[in-house]
């Protein structure tokens, strides 16, 4: 009985992390900065200085992209959520979760090494395959947190893979595309998800305790 | 069925009460949390749930620390050792008197 409590305590507590849709704006602009990323490869001449530093730049941009996303967040929560819904902080996952983690993204880079090196000629439906996952990973944490505007995210996000896939724009072009609507699609959830949320609820003044334990 | 009977009267009470029971569910499956998200979770009022955490934390079962995040000022709530163990207990009870009957 209070195990099924502590499951539904758990989901609500996910699912407040996500209330106020500023996750969702940082990382809809982390895939648009991947978006403008093979733009730019695209656009510049391959054999410039500035094309080979940006080849080998992907990682760092990814990494950098992600360390500074999660400092965004806790900036933002600060200023808007924590006054508003009050904080949390989650218990940090147990080692056999950190391993399983690992290990499912060991397999994610084995299996994309796999299809670049069988499909070298053409690497057009990266997008579609990109959508799938991501699709995927919507599919996990709307069953997760239970938001059901992931639900659509995990729709939407598979369909701008296949079209962008579709639309035969060329490798770069394509995965620019992909990320640029991705990232859209998603700072639209977002975005939407904060004016509702800010309007939803008032922020409690600066002054103001929040309590009255001794 | 006696036996079983007088068993629920070793179920710990202060964790037992309601109220008391939804804070401790929520502190268990988080490392922590303000009073702010406890008071909107259990929907206690400020009052009521000031009460329970001070009885709470009498008991050793949560401890409370004030803090700001910037100008905001923060009481962060979390379950202790001993309230972890009391609510595993608490379950434990209840689970063995919910199979017996």
């Amino acid at each position: 009985m209070t195990n099924d409590l502590s499951k539904q305590a758990k989901q609500r507590a996910q699912r407040n992390w996500y209330t106020d849709g500023i996750s969702e704006l940082v990382f809809g602009g982390l895939c648009l900065l991947l978006g403008a990323y093979f733009w730019a490869q695209n656009s510049l001449k391959q054999e410039s200085l500035l094309a080979s530093l940006l080849s080998i730049s992907l990682v760092l941009i990814v990494i950098g992209g992600t360390l500074l996303g999660r400092y965004l967040i806790h900036w933002l929560k600060e200023r808007l959520t924590y006054a508003r819904t009050g904080y949390i902080s989650f218990q940090s996952p147990s080692k056999k979760r950190n391993v399983l983690t690992g290990l499912v993204a060991l397999f994610l880079a084995m299996l994309v090494s796999a299809l670049f090196a069988r499909a070298p000629a053409s690497l057009e439906w990266i997008p579609a395959v990109s959508g799938l996952f991501f699709g995927a990973a919507w599919l996990f944490f709307g069953h997760r947190v239970g938001l059901a505007r992931f639900y659509v995210l995990a729709i939407v996000s598979p369909l701008i893979g296949i079209a962008s896939s579709l639309a035969s724009l060329g490798e770069d072009i394509g995965l620019a595309a992909f990320y640029a609507l991705l990232g859209v699609a998603i700072m639209i959830s977002g975005g939407f998800t904060l004016f509702k949320y800010l309007r939803q609820y008032q922020q409690m003044d600066a002054g103001e305790d929040s309590e009255g334990v001794e | 069925m006696n036996q079983s009977l007088r068993d629920l009267l070793e179920v710990d009470r202060l964790i037992h009460e309601p109220a008391r029971l939804m804070i401790v569910t929520i502190l268990s499956v988080l490392e922590s949390a303000d009073f702010l998200y406890l008071q909107r979770e259990t929907g206690l009022t400020k009052g009521n749930l000031s009460a329970h955490l001070s009885r709470l934390e009498e008991a050793g079962y949560v401890s409370i620390e004030k803090t700001y995040r910037g100008k905001l000022p923060l009481t962060l709530c979390r379950l202790t050792p001993k309230g972890n163990t009391a609510l595993a207990d608490y379950r434990k009870r209840l689970k063995q008197y919910m199979e017996r009957t």
